[in-house]
């Protein structure tokens, strides 16, 4: 478990990372997003304890780590590992030597570290290219790697790093499961930082959403995709889809322009078709999809209705009583 | 002509000899100094903003004395360390400490161009400081470093020739004294020739060793 605790940074006056807290339970996923500049590799720098904090304080499993002292804080880093966007692989070593790399530090035999190694590259399925030069392999490959020499010392939690962003999409869902798998079998707490919902959606379970340093919502993924409270977070969940960008694009006139968030309850039941028969409204479909997030099926539907305002209002407010969460986009 | 040839011999091996020690001696003196000054650097490993000017400042005078000036100043100390001041091993000092901060300031610029995200990352693995120095930084810059070192021996041989004016030998006093001060101008040219020939066969060392690195990376 990871617990920070109101923590902040300025640079030169500017304040980067905003009284922070947080906690992050055992073997969670857990996603912060955040735009460009927001103070997400600030922060988790700081988590890594490769930044000093200005205010609050850093736990590891309730134990304190954000004063430890040089030669503490060495030993303590290994308990985590580390990826990032670039990969920081060594050009110097192979991709066995890279490896290999965390356990020489600790001062493993060289049997040890060669049965372990083997171990790491059979599990990111890059057992045949041990010897290979770094610069010989593709980006997925690169951050496979990283991936293996990250967990060589059985650390407890993973930070990464926008480790996706250099990604394309089908080698960024490849590397997100790749992960997902390793955190199921072995057990590992997960950090990861990113700009894009889509990796958020792929694989995190809980997410918090960074803006100006400061986390702006928090929650399950379920929650945040499904309920978002600020403008921010429905910038973000509206990347996920262009399709329905476009089809908001096209309103010329109406009465009422909704967006319905059905949760995984509300999906499954025919209430649409209830609304229509019930009350005087025509409804025009301009957009909807099915979301599944941690298999767990997320209704959202952008639709015009026709009628007068009073039957609006009265509709609007049963389907908020059968939870549905009504946004009204414009009238 | 085999006359020629064998007065080449003696000077030939003594240059080699200056070149070998004198190498020797400034990475010894020179390599310590270029990974402080890179490590002590502003937003470096080991940030030390006193120290790290304090010594490019004396790097940068010692770099500044003219090389025949700093040989008589070290006079004293080739005494004091080879018990006399004249001669090949007399002036593997002078050449030595001259060629140290120069090596100084190469290994100092090939550390720094190694990616910080690197040294990011050895950090975030609990590497301590020696480790990422050891283990990533040289590494990872042995290429630059390779040609750097080779541009050392190359300096070297050239500033061996002026040795010779304190009785180093070596090709540069046997050109002097014989092709200038008596005429004999194909041992002038012989002496030339060879140590041109050293020069290429240095750098053709170097290259072929710093390729042969960056083949193995792949790069
Ligand atoms: N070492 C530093 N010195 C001074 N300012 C810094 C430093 N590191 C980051 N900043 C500033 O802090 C702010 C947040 O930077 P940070 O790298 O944490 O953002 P980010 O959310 O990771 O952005 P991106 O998505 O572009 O990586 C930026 O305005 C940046 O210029
Ligand atoms: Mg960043």
């Amino acid at each position: 478990m990871i617990t920070l605790g109101n923590i902040s940074k300025n640079y030169n006056g500017l304040r980067v990372v905003d009284n922070v807290s947080l906690e992050i339970g055992e073997n969670v996923i857990y996603g912060l997003i955040g735009k460009s500049g927001a103070g997400k590799s600030t922060l988790i720098r700081m988590m890594s304890l490769l930044e000093s904090l200005d205010t609050g304080e850093i736990y590891y499993d309730n134990c304190r780590v954000d004063n430890l002292e040089r030669e503490k804080l060495s030993r303590c880093r290994r308990q985590l590992g580390m990826i990032f966007q670039h990969f920081n692989l060594f050009s110097s070593r192979n991709v066995f030597g890279n490896v290999a790399y965390p356990l020489e530090i600790v001062g493993k035999d060289k049997e040890t570290i060669k049965k372990r190694v083997s171990e790491l590259l059979k599990m990111v399925e890059l057992s045949d290219k041990f010897d290979y030069p770094i610069s010989k392999l593709s980006g997925g490959q690169k951050q496979r790697v990283a991936i293996a020499r990250a967990l060589a010392n059985h650390p407890k939690f993973l930070f990464c790093d926008e480790a996706t962003s250099a990604l394309d999409p089908q080698t960024t869902k490849s590397v997100l499961r790749l992960i997902k798998s390793i955190r199921d079998k072995i057990g590992l707490t997960v950090v990861i930082i990113t700009h894009q919902m889509e990796v958020v959606k792929e694989i995190c379970d809980y997410v918090s959403i960074i803006d100006n340093g400061k986390i702006v919502e928090n929650g399950t993924v379920k929650e945040v995709v499904g309920f978002p409270h600020t403008k921010i977070a429905r910038e973000f969940i509206s990347t996920l889809d262009t399709l329905e960008k476009n089809a908001l694009q096209t309103i010329t006139s109406g009465s009422a322009t909704c967006r319905l968030h059905f949760d995984s309850e509300s999906v499954t039941k025919p209430i649409l078709s209830y609304l229509i028969r019930n009350y005087q409204l025509d409804v025009n479909i301009l957009s909807g999809a099915i979301r599944t997030v941690n298999k767990e099926p997320l209704g959202e539907l952008v639709l015009k209705f026709i009628g007068s305002a009073t039957e609006l209002n009265r509709g609007i407010a049963h389907l908020e009583s059968v939870g549905v969460t009504v946004e009204v986009l414009d009238d | 002509m085999i006359d020629t040839l064998q007065m080449l011999i003696e000077p030939t091996l003594s240059t080699i000899y200056m070149t070998v020690g004198s190498t020797i001696f400034s990475l010894i003196l020179g390599f310590p100094l270029g990974v402080l000054l890179c490590v002590t650097s502003p937003g470096n490993l080991i940030p030390m903003s006193m120290l790290n000017s304090g010594l490019g400042r004396f790097i940068n005078i010692l770099r500044a004395f003219p090389f025949i000036i700093l040989m008589i100043l070290i006079f004293p100390l080739s005494h004091l360390i080879v018990g006399t001041s004249i001669g090949t091993a007399a002036a593997i000092v002078p050449l030595s400490v001259a060629a140290a901060p120069f090596v100084a300031r190469i290994i100092e610029g090939a550390l720094k161009e190694v990616n910080p995200e690197l040294i990011l990352a050895a950090k975030a693995m609990g590497s301590s400081r020696r480790q990422i120095i050891f283990k990533v930084m040289i590494p990872e810059a042995y290429p630059t470093l390779i040609n750097g070192i080779t541009l050392t021996i190359i300096n070297i041989i050239g500033y061996s020739a002026m040795a010779g004016a304190i009785g180093g030998g070596g090709l540069g006093d046997l050109a002097i004294r014989y092709g200038y001060q008596r005429f004999r101008t194909d041992i002038m040219l012989g002496a030339v020739l060879i140590i041109v020939v050293i020069v290429e066969l240095t750098q053709f060392l170097g290259n072929k060793i710093s390729n042969n690195i960056m083949q193995q990376r792949g790069l």
